[in-house]
């Protein structure tokens, strides 16, 4: 899912879609796409809205934004010495701007292939065992194995007793121990499509809700990292543990 | 002769221009940097170039791949895709365009771009100075010298004005605008060296400026030409508003001469 508007969270002036803000220099997209590369997952439907064209520039010019090259202005050659790239199969759907994401994945229905896929946000990061989780997947046997995480935000949950005059506990939502949210990372059986035909709402809430209702949705416990990339925040603290050398999303060798 | 640019440092001094686009990319008068740099060279005959690419590089790739539509008329048929090039009159530049990483230092980004030189001397020269260096008495220099390297140097126009003051009477004597000559000697890049100077790299996590050039010092493989007519960085976007301005004259000194 890359469709959405536009981020505040990059320096760029004009706008770019929130899935390519540089984390390391590379766009969060590429992160996400390297950590399923390493699981074997090469095959990429990307869902683009607000500024697709960016997304499919990106990926058209990939190998040449990696290689070394010599351009020859005058005959407008372009030469490459020492081809880098990725084994990756990317497809670019422009699925509209305003599009919830029930229905940007409807638009990407016919260039899936298998009964089984995943659908993942574009704006988080994580080290979810997708071979863990697919195979949660195929043991439970619904419709969807959607992956839940300990909540990541500032807020803090007060439990008011009270109202008048608090009183209860405060604690940080990310210490509750039974708190569990989506974390945007969800496999799929094609059987989806049946239940989505009249649906516009977004995927992880109004979908989700309507699989619960028929006992089609099971729950993938993640205790490790994840984290929604959101504001500037997220953003220089996901920089900074690139930095650091001990992202935990970087489940690959350079 | 190949000319290398190191074009991969962040440019954390003109942040408000750098945080949209790598500094050799920035503006004057609507031309990078780099372009002005590169013209130059041109103007003396050295059409080859090896950009050394770093912080948001792909975007340096990406301004010379649409180099050529961007500069020619051209007639784009939207029913077939087609596009026929009405005229161009581009320049006979090759630019070798390289991935040295986006921390790296200097000798580390010139020890990854030695595959793409050939023949035993090239030049260097930074991607955020424009200066009227002549390229050819330079390298007169260079191999009258003999030694592995010969970098430019020049006295830079000060920052501030300088204030003569009575030893007598302690009153100010005489005012001098931003006085050249009490400046010392600084390295602006437009260097020529020999292949030889790739002995004197280590394991590349140095300034070049650092360890190397000392090293060649020390060794007496260090010559010098004193560059005396323009040179300006742009360090700061005052720097660059100055650029600009000289630009906008129609004969900023780094122009190329009219053929």
């Amino acid at each position: 899912m890359a469709g959405g508007l536009p981020s505040s969270i990059s320096e760029q002036p004009d706008g770019i879609p929130k899935p390519m803000a540089e984390i390391g220099g590379r766009p969060l997209l590429w992160h996400i796409m390297k950590s399923f590369s390493q699981y074997g997952l090469t095959d990429f439907i990307i869902c683009a809205g607000y500024r697709s064209y960016v997304i499919k520039q990106y990926f058209l010019n990939y190998y040449v934004y990696k290689s070394d090259i010599t351009v020859d202005l005058a005959k407008n050659k372009v030469t490459v010495h020492n081809k880098v790239t990725e084994p990756w199969a990317v497809t670019i759907l422009d699925t509209g701007v305003n599009s919830s994401t029930a229905e940007r994945v409807k638009q990407a229905a016919p260039y899936l292939e298998g009964d089984d896929f995943i659908v993942c946000y574009g704006d988080c990061l994580s080290d979810i065992n997708i071979n863990s989780l697919i195979d949660s997947h195929s043991k439970d046997g619904h419709i969807m194995t959607a992956a839940v995480a300990k909540p990541t935000g500032r807020n803090t949950i007060m439990n008011i007793v009270q109202p008048g005059d608090i009183k209860g506990s405060c604690i940080p939502s990310s210490d509750i121990h039974n708190a569990w949210v989506n974390a945007c990372t969800m496999v799929v059986n094609k059987r989806i499509f049946a239940q989505l035909e009249d649906m516009r709402g977004t995927f992880e809430t109004d979908v989700l809700n309507r699989l619960a209702q028929i006992h089609e949705v099971s729950a993938f416990y993640h205790d490790g990292f994840w984290c929604p990339v959101e504001t500037v925040r997220d953003r220089n603290h996901m920089q900074q543990l690139w930095e650091s050398g001990h992202a935990p999303w970087k489940i690959w060798n350079d | 002769m190949k000319v290398v640019i190191f074009a991969g440092g962040k440019g954390t001094r003109i942040a408000e221009e750098s945080v949209y686009r790598p500094k050799p990319l920035i503006e004057i008068g609507g031309k990078p940097i780099l372009w002005h740099i590169m013209d130059w060279y041109s103007s003396f005959g050295y059409n080859e170039f090896i950009i050394c690419c770093g912080y948001k590089g792909q975007m340096i790739k990406q301004y010379f791949l649409d180099y050529y539509t961007k500069n020619s008329d051209i007639k784009v048929d939207l029913e077939t895709g087609g596009m026929r090039i009405l005229s161009q009159n581009i320049e006979p530049w090759k630019v070798t365009l390289v991935n040295t990483g986006l921390g790296t230092l200097t000798s580390g980004r010139l020890m990854r771009v030695r595959r793409y030189i050939d023949g035993d001397t090239f030049m260097m020269t930074y991607g955020d100075g424009v200066g009227n260096i002549d390229i050819p008495s330079l390298l007169k220099q260079y191999y009258s010298n003999g030694k592995f390297a010969t970098i430019s140097l020049t006295k830079p126009e000060g920052r501030f004005g300088a204030v003569q003051i009575s030893r007598d009477t302690g009153l100010v004597e005489c005012f001098r605008e931003k006085a050249r000559g009490d400046q010392s000697w600084v390295n602006i890049g437009f260097s020529a060296f020999s292949t030889e100077i790739f002995n004197y790299l280590g394991d590349g996590n140095s300034m070049l400026e650092d360890k190397p050039y000392e090293l060649l010092a020390k060794d007496g493989q260090m010559g010098a030409y004193f560059h005396k007519g323009f040179w300006s960085p742009m360090d700061t976007v005052k720097d660059k508003e100055y650029l600009e301005g000289l630009w906008n004259t129609g004969n900023a000194p780094w122009k190329r001469p009219p053929a």
